[in-house]
């Protein structure tokens, strides 16, 4: 393998390996716009130029590919290509590209989203100079709305053209395009039409500046207020991986996350925007149905009230359940260890999610069609107790324990028909739902933010879901009510102090699991044994 | 207002098609070809002929935009094309164009109300030995005076 | 020198030369003929190799060996292009070749085709030309009727088709990178080299991009020998005919055919007529627009070939020859090619998208008398971070995508440089003084 040469580093890369790439492993900086990893390779910035011995002009870092010499040619014996990225036409070069960059360039970083997460910010403190020698007027736009929330900062923009490849080659609609040419050139869309496509988002992430802006982001808040949390998308069973930017527990944002064992580096629109739905109707207590309404209940109170209707109609034996493909795995699997401790029967449905058709894009970024996010978890949790939904009408009910899906479930006549069949509802949830408006006892559970444990997508993936937000008023940790509720059922304590101790039980239980280890999940997630 | 070539274009719209081994490349001659018929480049026109390549209408574009030749608005019955670059502006272009301005009462980059011309300044049109020139629509006049020029102008149908 | 005849123009001005019959009464397509009946590939490379024929679109490579990178293992279709979007300012001889010789173009580029294993040519003319694009378009159409192209060529084994492009309206597109985006459908962004375009061209196939020129010069070479080119021009290092286009401040501008290395003056005062009014010569550009100026002082003795204007510093460039005359003000003639070239820039990288329209401001406030004295140096400045010193000396060379970069900014530079004195005496008077 050719051996690179880069600053004080020695490393062996791949023929044909470029220099950005090489530089990005080891960790050296070269500053760069338009490339991007997940982008074909523009060139044109012309930020990452560096000095390659034996070429007389710099190079950009980002096209350039290490090559191999033969024996005779090697420099200094061993190497097959020596970069320098310090050297004063290097860093004279980055300078005057700065300096190009930043004469029509407005100084609005006082008022600018980006600020704090810029890169000509960035770089401009680290390599530019700090005075600007552009007296003529600057070319002048006004902004734009481009449609699905996206809005356009010409000014701004260093025509990176990241937005336009990423319209074409990501999402494949190539509704963005660069109008006109020179110093003249813009992004735009065609004529009248908007950006619509359910990857938009993205562009907002990708853009260097604050040219490309969400809408639902602008002016809220600056982004050295905000936490970040790594965590996971659970919006579908694609399983993204996000981080999750919030302030005085409040949400305002979440972009994507790199992750190439899972969504690569981008997120869809819906997962994107999802917290949005979890701000309304916040359950905060017990509520039992009356006759005038609900009535608030203590904790204490409620789980006696579960446990006295379980032997006022028909016992464990009678007890079903519906899981939720939107619980982390904790839930999931705490589930069907008290409905297996109840009864030897198969007691556990699934309660119904939208299980349309996927969207694939062209570089092979997924959304799926299955709403359930964390429906692999759910299922490998119960597995050998789940049952079709159907079944459970032979018999007539006696409690039925339900998990809510955050708003995604499907209240189908059957769904309905199941409720009215049963004697008594529990429902835990988190938001007032269709579902939560048919139970007899709902009981508050942390929401798909305040939520902790693993999720499992559709390749088998395991990722760890990180709580973000507190939770609200007496709500409770869902696998935390259900440990209970097996504790007063069938007097088994259970030692579980965190989500985390029930995930080492499920190493320890579920074979396919023993790898998902909180060590081994790291923040990319692990593979189940035999996929992946 | 939509969009469709005559049926003589519509053949040498085929014929371009099959000639070039990817369908994009068709694109500059289909441009050429729709804006010889319709006089300019409706954004109908634009989204019919991206269709027809198999691309997205913004693509197109994309192409439309970066070269010079193609309009999307409605431009005069006659363009008027003065060459600005060094040898013509050497050879009095400038005066070329303050003459013709003065003429049809216009700026540079405006039409005539009548719709009859339209004033532009161009870049090198490649006949420097007979500076100064202007090409109106698709023909060269070379080694224009204003006498000459007044002589052209007025003989136009 | 005086006895030299003409050779790629030795039919401008007889009346049908651009008609196939009038070819073929003059040796016309024997040379396309032997080509692809009698000789192969490597033989026509070689011959041309030899022959020393350089570029004449401006770049002056060596056509012989730019045709040798194609790989020969490479199994896609491969092709040519004939870049016919003459564009650089100064510069018409393609225009004249293509209106009174096309056939001569195309036999130049049937052997090329041959020689590189090419079935689909392309001529790409830009979109201005629209009477010659009408003219070549017959032109193939002849040679189709008479199996000069299509199956079977000369009643051989070889298909060749060629088609004719029309541009859309940009200088960029006459540099390769750009020409081959274009073609594509594309806006005519240059694409970053490596990989060249004899590896990955059009359509990331094996392509030549040659000059209209330096096509019409093989059947010449094919017909007559690699020596007998060798021995045209002042040196066999560069030689051949070449094609000189002088306009400007000359009574009698036009193309004029001479040896290369003809000496500079004897272009200007011999063939063009000199100055009007026996006014006094001031500068000259030797090679299109984008070639650095030379003062009447540094053309003493010049012979217009590579190397000599190389070492000058300049170039031969397109052999686009503009006069200018004590009559020009070089400040409004530096602005103007500013301008042309901030017009032209495709906006792709950043040094060229915002530095030559920085310039162009720059230079044209100073034509409003508003220029300050530091903004001379600042121009040189810009100039420099764009394009670099010619001579590349530490903290300064090229940083652009293209050679559109040094294009502007050598002779922006130059104009700057050597009458620099007219560029102060345009600041206010306060400043000046």
């Amino acid at each position: 393998m050719p051996l690179l040469k880069l600053d004080d580093h020695e490393l062996e890369v791949p023929k044909g390996t470029r220099i950005l790439d090489a530089a990005l492993k080891v960790g050296v900086e070269i500053p760069h716009y338009c490339y991007h990893p997940a982008l074909s390779i523009a060139g044109s910035c012309r930020m990452c130029l560096v000095e390659v011995e034996g070429m007389p002009k710099l190079q950009t870092a980002c096209s350039t590919p290490v090559g191999e010499l033969p024996p005779e040619k090697k420099i200094d014996g061993r190497y097959d290509m020596v970069v320098h990225t310090t050297t004063g036409k290097v860093t004279a070069a980055r300078k005057l590209v700065l300096e190009f960059l930043l004469i029509n360039h407005p100084l609005d970083c006082p008022v600018c989203d980006q600020a704090g997460e810029c890169s000509l910010q960035d770089y401009s403190f680290k390599y530019g100079q700090a005075h600007s020698r552009f007296i003529e007027d600057k070319r002048v736009r006004p902004r734009e709305e481009l449609g699905s929330g996206v809005v356009i900062n010409h000014n701004r923009c260093i025509m990176c053209t990241r937005c336009v490849r990423f319209s074409r080659e990501i999402n494949g609609t190539g509704e963005l395009f660069v109008e006109k040419r020179g110093y003249h050139s813009k992004i735009a869309v065609f004529n009248g039409k908007s950006l619509d496509n359910p990857l938009a988002g993205n562009v907002a992430d990708i853009c260097p500046v604050g040219s490309l802006l969400l809408k639902d982001y602008v002016h809220s808040t600056r982004v050295w207020h905000l936490s970040h949390t790594p965590s996971v998308c659970t919006e579908c069973t694609a399983g993204c991986s996000i981080t999750v930017d919030a302030a005085n527990d409040r949400i305002y944002r979440i972009v994507s996350r790199e992750n190439d064992q899972a969504n690569g580096h981008f997120i869809c629109d819906a997962g994107r925007y999802a917290f949005h739905a979890y701000v309304e109707g916040v359950l905060t207590e017990p509520l039992m149905r009356v006759k005038r309404g609900w009535k608030a209940l203590s904790w204490d109170l409620a789980y006696r009230t579960v446990v006295d209707q379980i032997d006022r109609h028909g016992g464990k034996e009678a007890v079903r359940a519906l899981a939720s493909p939107t619980f982390p795995n904790e839930s999931s699997f705490l589930l069907g260890q008290l409905m297996q401790r109840l009864s030897d029967k198969r007691n556990v449905a699934f309660i119904l999610v939208e299980k349309g058709a996927d969207q694939t894009f062209p570089a092979g970024f997924k959304i799926s069609g299955d709403k359930g996010g964390n429906r692999r978890g759910a299922e490998d949790m119960i597995s050998g107790l789940a049952t079709g939904f159907k079944s459970f009408f032979k018999d007539e009910g006696g409690v039925l324990l339900v998990m809510d899906a955050d708003g995604r479930a499907e209240v189908t006549a059957d769904l309905k028909r199941l409720f009215k069949g049963s004697s008594f509802k529990v429902v835990l949830a988190s938001n007032v739902s269709d579902v939560t408006t048919l139970a007899d006892l709902v009981l508050p559970v942390a929401g798909p933010f305040e939520r902790e444990g693993t999720v499992t997508n559709d390749q088998g993936l395991v990722q760890w879901l990180q709580s973000v937000l507190e939770r609200k008023g007496l709500a409770r940790p869902a696998w935390l009510v259900l440990a209970e509720l097996d504790r007063l059922l069938t007097g088994e304590a259970s030692l579980y102090t965190c989500a985390g101790d029930i995930t080492w039980k499920i190493n320890r239980t579920i074979s396919a699991y023993s790898q998902a280890t909180r060590f081994k999940l790291g923040s990319k997630g692990q593979f189940l044994t035999g996929t992946g | 207002m939509s969009f469709a070539f005559t049926a003589d274009h519509k053949k040498r719209f085929s014929a371009l098609l099959k000639q070039y081994p990817d369908r994009r490349s068709a694109a500059l001659p289909a441009l050429h070809l729709a804006q010889d018929q319709e006089g300019y480049l409706t954004t109908e026109t634009i989204e019919t002929l991206a269709q027809m390549l198999d691309i997205t209408p913004a693509t197109l574009m994309d192409t439309i935009s970066f070269h010079t030749l193609f309009h999307t608005r409605p431009r005069g019955k006659y363009l008027l094309q003065v060459c600005q670059t060094l040898s013509c502006s050497l050879a009095g272009a400038d005066e070329i164009v303050d003459h013709l301005s003065h003429r049809y009462q216009i700026k540079v980059g405006e039409t005539t109300p009548d719709g009859r011309f339209t004033l532009l300044k161009v870049e090198c049109l490649g006949a420097c030995e007979t500076a100064p020139v202007v090409q109106i629509n698709d023909d060269y006049y070379e080694k224009v005076s204003k006498e000459k020029l007044n002589r052209i102008l007025d003989k136009l149908p | 020198m005086n006895d030299f005849q003409p050779i790629l123009t030795i039919h401008a001005g007889q009346p049908g030369s651009a008609t196939l019959d009038y070819y073929l009464a003059h040796e016309g397509y024997r040379a396309a003929r032997r080509a692809v009946l009698d000789m192969n590939s490597d033989e026509i490379i070689q011959m041309v190799k030899h022959s020393n024929l350089q570029g004449r679109g401006g770049a002056g490579f060596p056509a012989g060996v730019k045709w040798s990178f194609i790989p020969r293992d490479n199994k896609r279709p491969k092709y040519l292009i004939c870049n016919a979007d003459e564009g650089e300012p100064g510069t018409f001889k393609d225009r004249m070749l293509i209106t009174h010789n096309p056939h001569q173009l195309i036999e130049g580029m049937i052997i090329v085709s041959r020689a590189i294993d090419c079935h689909l040519a392309f001529i790409y003319i830009r979109g201005e030309f629209v009477k010659e694009a009408r003219l070549l378009e017959a032109a193939v159409e002849e040679c189709r009727t008479s199996n000069i192209l299509g199956k079977n060529i000369f009643g051989g084994k070889y298909d060749l088709e060629v088609l004719v492009y029309r541009g859309g309206g940009a200088y960029i597109c006459g540099e390769e990178m750009a020409l081959i985006e274009s073609l594509e459908g594309k806006r005519g962004w240059p694409r970053i080299k490596p990989p060249f375009p004899a590896i990955e061209g059009y359509l990331r196939c094996p392509t030549i991009v040659n000059n209209v020129e330096t096509l019409s010069n093989l059947p010449h070479i094919i017909n007559n020998g690699a020596e007998w080119f060798r021995s045209i021009g002042a040196s066999p290092d560069s030689p051949g005919p070449k094609l000189y286009c002088l306009s400007g401040h000359v009574k009698k501008p036009g193309v004029y055919e001479a040896p290369m290395g003809t000496e500079l003056t004897t272009l200007i005062f011999n063939h063009a007529g000199g100055t009007p009014e026996g006014n006094k010569l001031k500068a000259v550009i030797p090679g299109g627009s984008s070639a650095p100026l030379l003062t009447a002082g540094e053309i003493e003795g010049l012979k217009m070939d590579f190397p000599s204007l190389t070492a000058a510093g300049s170039m031969l460039g397109s052999g686009g020859i503009i006069v200018m005359d004590e009559t020009t003000d070089m400040v409004q003639a530096c602005y103007n090619l500013a301008r042309f070239y901030a017009h032209e820039s495709c906006g792709q990288c950043t040094p060229c998208r915002e530095g030559t329209a920085w310039m162009t401001k720059v230079l044209r406030r100073f034509t409003q008398g508003q220029g300050r004295r530091e903004d001379i140096d600042l121009i040189m400045d810009i100039t420099d971070n764009i394009g670099g010193l010619v001579d590349f000396s530490e903290g300064s060379f090229g940083k652009t995508v293209c050679p559109f970069g040094e294009a502007v900014s050598w002779p922006v530079r130059a104009f700057v440089d050597k009458f620099r004195d007219e560029f102060e005496a345009y600041l206010p008077k306060e400043a000046a003084a």
